[in-house]
Protein backbone atom coordinates (compact mmCIF):
# COMPACT_ATOMS: atom_id res chain seq x y z
CA UNK A 1 0.00 0.00 0.00
CA UNK A 2 1.37 3.49 -0.99
CA UNK A 3 -0.67 5.68 1.34
CA UNK A 4 -3.29 6.34 3.72
CA UNK A 5 -6.19 6.51 1.47
CA UNK A 6 -5.33 2.69 -0.25
CA UNK A 7 -5.14 1.46 3.74
CA UNK A 8 -8.58 3.43 4.32
CA UNK A 9 -9.89 1.43 1.50
CA UNK A 10 -8.70 -2.00 2.33
CA UNK A 11 -9.26 -1.71 6.12
CA UNK A 12 -12.35 0.55 6.98
CA UNK A 13 -14.92 -2.05 6.15
CA UNK A 14 -13.17 -4.30 8.91
CA UNK A 15 -12.89 -1.65 11.43
CA UNK A 16 -16.23 -0.01 11.23
CA UNK A 17 -17.47 -4.03 11.77
CA UNK A 18 -15.22 -4.09 14.36
CA UNK A 19 -16.36 -0.46 16.12
CA UNK A 20 -20.34 -1.83 15.33
CA UNK A 21 -19.91 -5.48 16.80
CA UNK A 22 -18.12 -3.79 20.04
CA UNK A 23 -21.26 -1.52 20.16
CA UNK A 24 -19.28 1.80 19.88
CA UNK A 25 -21.08 4.81 20.85
CA UNK A 26 -20.17 6.54 17.15
CA UNK A 27 -18.67 3.73 15.28
CA UNK A 28 -18.47 6.69 12.25
CA UNK A 29 -17.03 9.29 13.88
CA UNK A 30 -14.52 6.67 15.59
CA UNK A 31 -13.56 5.61 12.23
CA UNK A 32 -12.51 8.47 10.84
CA UNK A 33 -10.37 9.23 13.96
CA UNK A 34 -9.10 6.11 13.39
CA UNK A 35 -7.85 7.12 10.23
CA UNK A 36 -6.74 10.45 10.67
CA UNK A 37 -4.12 9.18 12.74
CA UNK A 38 -3.23 6.73 10.27
CA UNK A 39 -2.63 9.62 7.80
CA UNK A 40 -1.20 11.32 9.55
CA UNK A 41 1.37 8.77 11.10
CA UNK A 42 1.69 6.82 7.55
CA UNK A 43 5.38 8.01 6.99
CA UNK A 44 6.53 6.87 10.17
CA UNK A 45 5.01 3.24 9.91
CA UNK A 46 7.54 0.39 8.68
CA UNK A 47 6.58 -3.51 7.59
CA UNK A 48 4.11 -4.87 5.81
CA UNK A 49 0.76 -5.72 5.32
CA UNK A 50 -0.06 -8.28 8.19
CA UNK A 51 2.19 -5.66 10.58
CA UNK A 52 -0.22 -2.48 8.81
CA UNK A 53 -3.11 -4.13 9.74
CA UNK A 54 -2.19 -4.90 13.26
CA UNK A 55 -1.13 -1.64 13.62
CA UNK A 56 -4.76 -0.27 12.17
CA UNK A 57 -6.59 -2.43 14.79
CA UNK A 58 -4.03 -1.47 17.11
CA UNK A 59 -5.11 2.49 16.70
CA UNK A 60 -9.43 1.62 16.52
CA UNK A 61 -8.94 -0.70 19.57
CA UNK A 62 -7.01 2.15 21.69
CA UNK A 63 -9.72 4.91 19.99
CA UNK A 64 -12.68 2.69 21.41
CA UNK A 65 -11.48 2.44 24.93
CA UNK A 66 -10.64 6.24 24.58
CA UNK A 67 -14.46 6.69 23.62
CA UNK A 68 -15.73 4.70 25.99
CA UNK A 69 -14.09 6.78 28.60
CA UNK A 70 -15.25 9.95 27.54
CA UNK A 71 -18.74 8.12 27.26
CA UNK A 72 -18.62 7.06 30.51
CA UNK A 73 -17.67 10.45 31.86
CA UNK A 74 -20.77 12.22 30.88
CA UNK A 75 -24.66 10.67 30.79
CA UNK A 76 -25.90 8.92 28.24
CA UNK A 77 -29.83 8.81 26.99
CA UNK A 78 -29.81 6.85 24.58
CA UNK A 79 -31.31 3.14 25.32
CA UNK A 80 -31.23 1.60 21.92
CA UNK A 81 -30.82 -1.91 21.71
CA UNK A 82 -28.48 -2.75 19.02
CA UNK A 83 -27.34 -0.45 15.58
CA UNK A 84 -29.13 -1.61 12.53
CA UNK A 85 -27.91 0.93 10.23
CA UNK A 86 -28.97 0.28 6.62
CA UNK A 87 -25.96 0.38 4.16
CA UNK A 88 -26.58 2.44 1.24
CA UNK A 89 -25.55 0.40 -1.71
CA UNK A 90 -27.30 -2.29 -0.88
CA UNK A 91 -29.68 -1.86 1.52
CA UNK A 92 -28.73 -4.79 3.75
CA UNK A 93 -29.23 -4.64 7.80
CA UNK A 94 -26.37 -5.86 9.44
CA UNK A 95 -27.14 -9.47 11.14
CA UNK A 96 -29.12 -8.32 14.24
CA UNK A 97 -28.96 -11.73 15.81
CA UNK A 98 -25.35 -12.54 15.69
CA UNK A 99 -24.90 -8.80 16.90
CA UNK A 100 -27.67 -9.65 20.06
CA UNK A 101 -25.08 -12.74 20.59
CA UNK A 102 -22.13 -10.64 20.71
CA UNK A 103 -23.65 -8.47 23.14
CA UNK A 104 -24.61 -11.46 25.31
CA UNK A 105 -20.55 -12.03 25.59
CA UNK A 106 -18.54 -10.85 28.68
CA UNK A 107 -16.53 -7.82 27.02
CA UNK A 108 -13.37 -9.77 26.62
CA UNK A 109 -15.14 -12.42 25.05
CA UNK A 110 -16.76 -10.26 22.70
CA UNK A 111 -12.77 -8.27 22.17
CA UNK A 112 -11.14 -10.98 20.89
CA UNK A 113 -13.79 -12.62 18.91
CA UNK A 114 -14.43 -9.61 17.11
CA UNK A 115 -10.65 -9.05 16.73
CA UNK A 116 -9.63 -12.05 15.29
CA UNK A 117 -13.00 -12.91 13.02
CA UNK A 118 -14.21 -9.25 11.94
CA UNK A 119 -10.50 -7.75 11.93
CA UNK A 120 -9.29 -11.31 10.55
CA UNK A 121 -6.67 -10.89 13.24
CA UNK A 122 -3.99 -13.67 13.89
CA UNK A 123 -4.39 -14.95 17.29
CA UNK A 124 -0.85 -13.74 18.04
CA UNK A 125 -1.52 -9.96 16.70
CA UNK A 126 -4.80 -10.53 19.55
CA UNK A 127 -2.73 -11.21 21.95
CA UNK A 128 -0.52 -8.20 21.34
CA UNK A 129 -3.53 -6.32 20.52
CA UNK A 130 -5.58 -7.09 23.86
CA UNK A 131 -2.04 -7.39 25.84
CA UNK A 132 -2.48 -11.25 26.94
CA UNK A 133 -1.10 -14.41 26.41
CA UNK A 134 -1.85 -16.42 23.29
CA UNK A 135 -3.32 -18.84 25.10
CA UNK A 136 -5.14 -17.37 26.72
CA UNK A 137 -6.87 -15.18 23.86
CA UNK A 138 -7.11 -19.04 22.33
CA UNK A 139 -9.10 -20.23 25.12
CA UNK A 140 -11.30 -16.90 25.33
CA UNK A 141 -11.98 -17.35 21.86
CA UNK A 142 -13.40 -21.15 22.68
CA UNK A 143 -15.69 -20.44 24.86
CA UNK A 144 -17.01 -17.17 22.81
CA UNK A 145 -17.62 -19.37 19.77
CA UNK A 146 -19.46 -21.48 21.87
CA UNK A 147 -21.19 -19.25 23.71
CA UNK A 148 -22.22 -17.41 20.32
CA UNK A 149 -23.34 -21.07 19.20
CA UNK A 150 -25.79 -21.74 22.31
CA UNK A 151 -27.52 -18.19 21.57
CA UNK A 152 -27.79 -18.84 18.07
CA UNK A 153 -29.34 -21.72 18.91
CA UNK A 154 -31.27 -21.53 21.09
CA UNK A 155 -32.65 -17.60 18.98
CA UNK B 1 -12.98 -28.43 19.54
CA UNK B 2 -12.27 -27.20 15.90
CA UNK B 3 -12.99 -23.68 14.23
CA UNK B 4 -14.22 -26.10 11.32
CA UNK B 5 -17.22 -26.91 13.46
CA UNK B 6 -18.24 -22.97 14.17
CA UNK B 7 -17.33 -22.31 10.58
CA UNK B 8 -21.30 -20.74 10.18
CA UNK B 9 -20.81 -18.51 12.87
CA UNK B 10 -16.88 -17.76 11.46
CA UNK B 11 -18.68 -16.54 8.50
CA UNK B 12 -21.40 -14.27 9.75
CA UNK B 13 -18.59 -12.95 11.93
CA UNK B 14 -15.91 -11.56 9.00
CA UNK B 15 -19.34 -10.93 7.33
CA UNK B 16 -19.88 -7.93 9.63
CA UNK B 17 -16.39 -6.71 8.55
CA UNK B 18 -17.01 -6.82 5.12
CA UNK B 19 -19.94 -3.87 5.07
CA UNK B 20 -19.33 -1.04 2.67
CA UNK B 21 -19.64 2.22 4.35
CA UNK B 22 -21.87 5.40 3.40
CA UNK B 23 -19.70 6.91 0.81
CA UNK B 24 -20.87 10.48 1.85
CA UNK B 25 -19.36 8.84 5.40
CA UNK B 26 -16.50 7.76 3.35
CA UNK B 27 -15.87 11.35 1.46
CA UNK B 28 -15.53 12.82 4.94
CA UNK B 29 -13.03 10.74 6.06
CA UNK B 30 -11.31 10.96 2.73
CA UNK B 31 -11.33 14.68 3.02
CA UNK B 32 -10.08 14.72 6.56
CA UNK B 33 -7.59 12.39 6.00
CA UNK B 34 -5.89 14.78 2.69
CA UNK B 35 -6.01 17.43 5.21
CA UNK B 36 -4.18 16.85 7.91
CA UNK B 37 -0.26 17.44 7.71
CA UNK B 38 1.87 14.40 7.42
CA UNK B 39 4.26 13.86 10.34
CA UNK B 40 7.70 13.59 8.99
CA UNK B 41 9.21 9.65 9.01
CA UNK B 42 12.13 8.77 10.54
CA UNK B 43 15.10 10.00 8.56
CA UNK B 44 17.75 8.02 7.51
CA UNK B 45 20.28 11.17 7.87
CA UNK B 46 19.77 12.18 11.34
CA UNK B 47 22.59 9.12 12.51
CA UNK B 48 24.70 10.31 10.01
CA UNK B 49 23.93 14.19 11.40
CA UNK B 50 24.80 13.57 14.68
CA UNK B 51 28.18 11.47 13.93
CA UNK B 52 29.16 14.67 11.79
CA UNK B 53 28.64 16.70 14.55
CA UNK B 54 30.41 14.59 16.85
CA UNK B 55 33.49 14.37 14.65
CA UNK B 56 33.40 17.97 14.08
CA UNK B 57 33.31 18.95 17.71
CA UNK B 58 36.46 16.38 18.18
CA UNK B 59 38.44 17.30 15.28
CA UNK B 60 38.30 21.09 16.25
CA UNK B 61 39.04 20.82 20.26
CA UNK B 62 41.90 18.80 18.74
CA UNK B 63 43.30 21.17 16.68
CA UNK B 64 42.73 24.37 19.17
CA UNK B 65 45.03 21.81 21.22
CA UNK B 66 47.47 21.28 18.54
CA UNK B 67 47.82 24.69 18.01
CA UNK B 68 48.22 26.56 20.73
CA UNK B 69 52.38 25.88 21.47
CA UNK B 70 52.34 27.52 18.23
CA UNK B 71 50.95 30.66 19.39
CA UNK B 72 53.80 33.65 18.51
CA UNK B 73 55.69 35.21 21.70
CA UNK B 74 54.39 38.48 20.54
CA UNK B 75 51.05 36.87 21.44
CA UNK B 76 51.84 35.46 24.62
CA UNK B 77 53.35 38.70 25.43
CA UNK B 78 50.25 40.85 24.79
CA UNK B 79 47.93 38.60 26.33
CA UNK B 80 50.21 38.16 29.59
CA UNK B 81 50.11 41.77 29.88
CA UNK B 82 45.79 42.44 29.51
CA UNK B 83 45.78 39.34 32.17
CA UNK B 84 48.38 41.01 34.88
CA UNK B 85 47.10 44.47 33.99
CA UNK B 86 43.22 43.13 34.90
CA UNK B 87 44.44 41.36 38.25
CA UNK B 88 46.10 44.23 39.42
CA UNK B 89 42.93 46.89 38.61
CA UNK B 90 40.77 44.26 40.84
CA UNK B 91 43.08 44.39 43.49
CA UNK B 92 43.15 48.44 43.37
CA UNK B 93 39.29 48.76 42.73
CA UNK B 94 38.24 51.26 45.48
CA UNK B 95 35.34 49.57 46.58
CA UNK B 96 37.60 46.74 47.42
CA UNK B 97 40.00 49.21 49.56
CA UNK B 98 36.63 50.37 51.56
CA UNK B 99 37.35 48.40 54.52
CA UNK B 100 40.81 47.07 54.79
CA UNK B 101 44.26 48.91 55.78
CA UNK B 102 47.32 49.83 53.39
CA UNK B 103 48.81 46.63 55.13
CA UNK B 104 46.38 44.46 53.57
CA UNK B 105 46.56 46.22 50.51
CA UNK B 106 50.06 45.77 49.98
CA UNK B 107 49.87 42.01 51.16
CA UNK B 108 47.95 41.27 48.05
CA UNK B 109 50.35 42.44 45.71
CA UNK B 110 52.82 39.34 44.25
CA UNK B 111 56.10 40.10 46.33
CA UNK B 112 57.94 37.58 43.57
CA UNK B 113 57.19 39.91 40.95
CA UNK B 114 58.32 43.59 42.68
CA UNK B 115 61.11 45.39 41.67
CA UNK B 116 63.67 46.62 44.69
CA UNK B 117 61.89 50.23 44.23
CA UNK B 118 58.57 48.70 44.73
CA UNK B 119 59.70 46.41 47.35
CA UNK B 120 60.80 49.65 49.19
CA UNK B 121 57.69 51.66 48.59
CA UNK B 122 56.07 48.80 50.04
CA UNK B 123 57.59 48.29 53.10
CA UNK B 124 57.19 52.41 53.79
CA UNK B 125 53.25 52.02 52.96
CA UNK B 126 53.41 49.19 55.65
CA UNK B 127 55.35 51.35 58.07
CA UNK B 128 53.59 54.33 57.66
CA UNK B 129 50.05 51.74 58.17
CA UNK B 130 51.15 50.64 60.93
CA UNK B 131 51.77 53.96 62.60
CA UNK B 132 49.35 55.34 61.71
CA UNK B 133 47.34 53.00 63.37
CA UNK B 134 48.90 53.46 66.66
CA UNK B 135 48.79 56.54 66.56
CA UNK B 136 45.09 56.05 66.03
CA UNK B 137 44.85 53.77 69.20
CA UNK B 138 47.18 56.42 71.13
CA UNK B 139 44.29 59.66 70.65
CA UNK B 140 41.67 57.02 71.36
CA UNK B 141 43.26 56.24 74.93
CA UNK B 142 43.82 59.63 75.43
CA UNK B 143 40.85 61.51 74.34
CA UNK B 144 38.57 58.44 76.10
CA UNK B 145 40.11 56.92 79.27
CA UNK B 146 39.06 53.05 80.75
CA UNK B 147 35.72 53.84 83.05
CA UNK B 148 34.99 57.67 81.74
CA UNK B 149 32.26 56.31 78.78
CA UNK B 150 32.80 59.92 77.61
CA UNK B 151 31.33 61.43 80.43
CA UNK B 152 32.87 64.85 81.55
CA UNK B 153 33.28 63.97 85.36
CA UNK B 154 34.63 65.84 88.08
CA UNK B 155 37.76 66.00 89.67
CA UNK B 156 37.50 67.79 92.88
CA UNK B 157 38.62 66.37 95.78
CA UNK B 158 40.74 63.30 93.50
CA UNK B 159 44.00 62.50 94.19
CA UNK B 160 45.96 64.08 90.84
CA UNK B 161 45.89 62.13 87.88
CA UNK B 162 43.27 60.15 88.81
CA UNK B 163 40.48 59.78 85.73
CA UNK B 164 38.11 57.49 86.84
CA UNK B 165 34.29 57.58 87.85
CA UNK B 166 33.34 58.00 91.44
CA UNK B 167 33.02 54.48 91.93
CA UNK B 168 36.49 53.39 91.11
CA UNK B 169 37.81 56.51 93.45
CA UNK B 170 35.67 55.21 96.13
CA UNK B 171 36.95 51.62 95.70
CA UNK B 172 40.76 52.90 95.40
CA UNK B 173 39.94 54.84 98.77
CA UNK B 174 38.62 51.56 100.51
CA UNK B 175 41.21 49.49 99.34
CA UNK B 176 44.41 51.69 100.55
CA UNK B 177 45.68 49.99 103.38
CA UNK B 178 45.06 51.71 106.99
CA UNK B 179 42.26 53.66 105.78
CA UNK B 180 40.08 54.82 108.42
CA UNK B 181 35.83 54.81 107.86
CA UNK B 182 35.85 58.16 107.99
CA UNK B 183 37.95 58.84 104.94
CA UNK B 184 35.55 55.74 103.62
CA UNK B 185 32.92 58.08 104.15
CA UNK B 186 34.54 61.22 102.73
CA UNK B 187 35.27 59.67 99.75
CA UNK B 188 31.77 58.59 99.24
CA UNK B 189 30.77 61.89 99.95
CA UNK B 190 32.93 63.70 97.89
CA UNK B 191 32.10 64.88 94.33
CA UNK B 192 35.21 62.77 92.89
CA UNK B 193 34.54 61.35 89.90
CA UNK B 194 31.06 61.90 89.66
CA UNK B 195 29.44 63.36 85.77
CA UNK B 196 29.57 67.19 85.48
CA UNK B 197 25.84 68.45 84.02
CA UNK B 198 26.11 71.78 82.62
CA UNK B 199 23.04 74.08 84.14
CA UNK B 200 19.80 74.17 81.67
CA UNK B 201 18.13 77.37 81.37
CA UNK B 202 14.72 77.87 82.20
CA UNK B 203 12.07 76.21 80.40
CA UNK B 204 14.17 74.15 77.94
CA UNK B 205 12.41 70.97 78.85
CA UNK B 206 9.26 72.11 77.26
CA UNK B 207 11.50 73.71 74.76
CA UNK B 208 13.03 70.70 73.79
CA UNK B 209 9.88 68.65 74.02
CA UNK B 210 9.08 66.51 70.61
CA UNK B 211 5.57 67.36 69.07
CA UNK B 212 4.57 64.18 69.41
CA UNK B 213 4.63 64.71 73.21
CA UNK B 214 1.15 67.42 72.33
CA UNK B 215 0.35 64.99 69.76
CA UNK B 216 -0.68 62.37 71.84
CA UNK B 217 -2.39 64.19 74.35
CA UNK B 218 -4.43 65.51 71.32
CA UNK B 219 -5.31 62.54 70.07
CA UNK B 220 -6.42 60.68 73.29
CA UNK B 221 -8.21 63.68 73.91
CA UNK B 222 -11.84 62.41 73.68
CA UNK B 223 -10.83 59.27 75.31
CA UNK B 224 -8.97 60.93 78.09
CA UNK B 225 -11.91 63.25 78.63
CA UNK B 226 -14.20 60.32 79.34
CA UNK B 227 -11.87 58.04 81.77
CA UNK B 228 -11.38 61.26 83.47
CA UNK B 229 -14.97 61.42 84.32
CA UNK B 230 -14.05 58.49 86.37
CA UNK B 231 -11.01 58.28 87.11
CA UNK B 232 -9.07 61.65 86.17
CA UNK B 233 -5.94 60.79 88.32
CA UNK B 234 -5.23 57.89 85.94
CA UNK B 235 -5.89 59.77 82.88
CA UNK B 236 -3.12 62.22 84.10
CA UNK B 237 -0.83 59.93 85.44
CA UNK B 238 -1.07 57.91 81.80
CA UNK B 239 -0.43 60.86 79.36
CA UNK B 240 -4.35 60.58 78.43
CA UNK B 241 -5.91 63.48 79.90
CA UNK B 242 -8.16 64.54 77.48
CA UNK B 243 -9.03 67.79 78.81
CA UNK B 244 -5.31 69.09 79.67
CA UNK B 245 -3.89 67.29 76.42
CA UNK B 246 -6.27 69.39 74.21
CA UNK B 247 -6.17 72.64 75.99
CA UNK B 248 -1.99 72.58 75.42
CA UNK B 249 -0.83 71.71 72.52
CA UNK B 250 2.64 70.46 71.68
CA UNK B 251 3.21 69.84 75.62
CA UNK B 252 3.26 66.13 77.76
CA UNK B 253 -0.01 65.67 80.01
CA UNK B 254 2.64 64.52 82.58
CA UNK B 255 4.60 67.59 81.93
CA UNK B 256 1.63 69.92 82.63
CA UNK B 257 0.99 67.93 86.37
CA UNK B 258 4.21 68.51 87.36
CA UNK B 259 4.64 72.56 86.00
CA UNK B 260 1.58 72.72 88.28
CA UNK B 261 3.20 71.26 91.18
CA UNK B 262 5.63 73.43 90.88
CA UNK B 263 3.72 76.97 90.20
CA UNK B 264 0.77 76.14 92.26
CA UNK B 265 1.65 74.29 95.42
CA UNK B 266 1.19 70.52 96.04
CA UNK B 267 -2.03 70.87 96.61
CA UNK B 268 -3.59 72.42 93.61
CA UNK B 269 -1.71 69.76 91.85
CA UNK B 270 -3.35 67.40 93.60
CA UNK B 271 -6.95 68.69 93.01
CA UNK B 272 -5.82 69.03 88.43
CA UNK B 273 -3.97 65.73 88.61
CA UNK B 274 -6.35 63.38 90.52
CA UNK B 275 -8.90 64.93 92.40
CA UNK B 276 -9.83 68.57 90.67
CA UNK B 277 -12.14 69.32 87.83
CA UNK B 278 -10.48 68.10 84.49
CA UNK B 279 -11.00 71.24 83.11
CA UNK B 280 -8.32 73.43 84.55
CA UNK B 281 -6.05 75.41 82.51
CA UNK B 282 -2.09 75.88 83.29
CA UNK B 283 -1.31 79.28 82.11
CA UNK B 284 2.33 79.49 81.42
Amino acid sequence: MDNAGDAYRAFAPAVLGYLRSQRAPDPEDILGEVFLQVARDWRKFRGDDAALRRWVFSIAHNRLLDARRAASRRPSVDSSPLPERPTAETGQKLDPELLAALAALTPDQREVVVLRFVGDLPLEDVARITRRRVGAVKAMQRRALEALERALDSG
Amino acid sequence: MELNEHDPITRRLHALGDQPIDPEVMASHRSLMASVPVAAGRSRLRPLMAGSLLAGSLLGGMGLAAAAPGVPDAASEVAKTVLATVTLGAVDHPDHDKDKDEEAKVAEVDEDEQTPEAKAAAQAAKTAAQAAKAERKAAKAAGQPAGTHGVTRSTVGCPAGFTGNHGQYVSSVAKTPGVTEEQKTAAAQSECGKPVHAPKPAGEDNANKPATAGKSGEEHGEQGKAKSSEDPGTAVNNGQSGQSGADHRGNHPNRRAFDKVAKHGKADAGRSAGHGPTTTTVTE
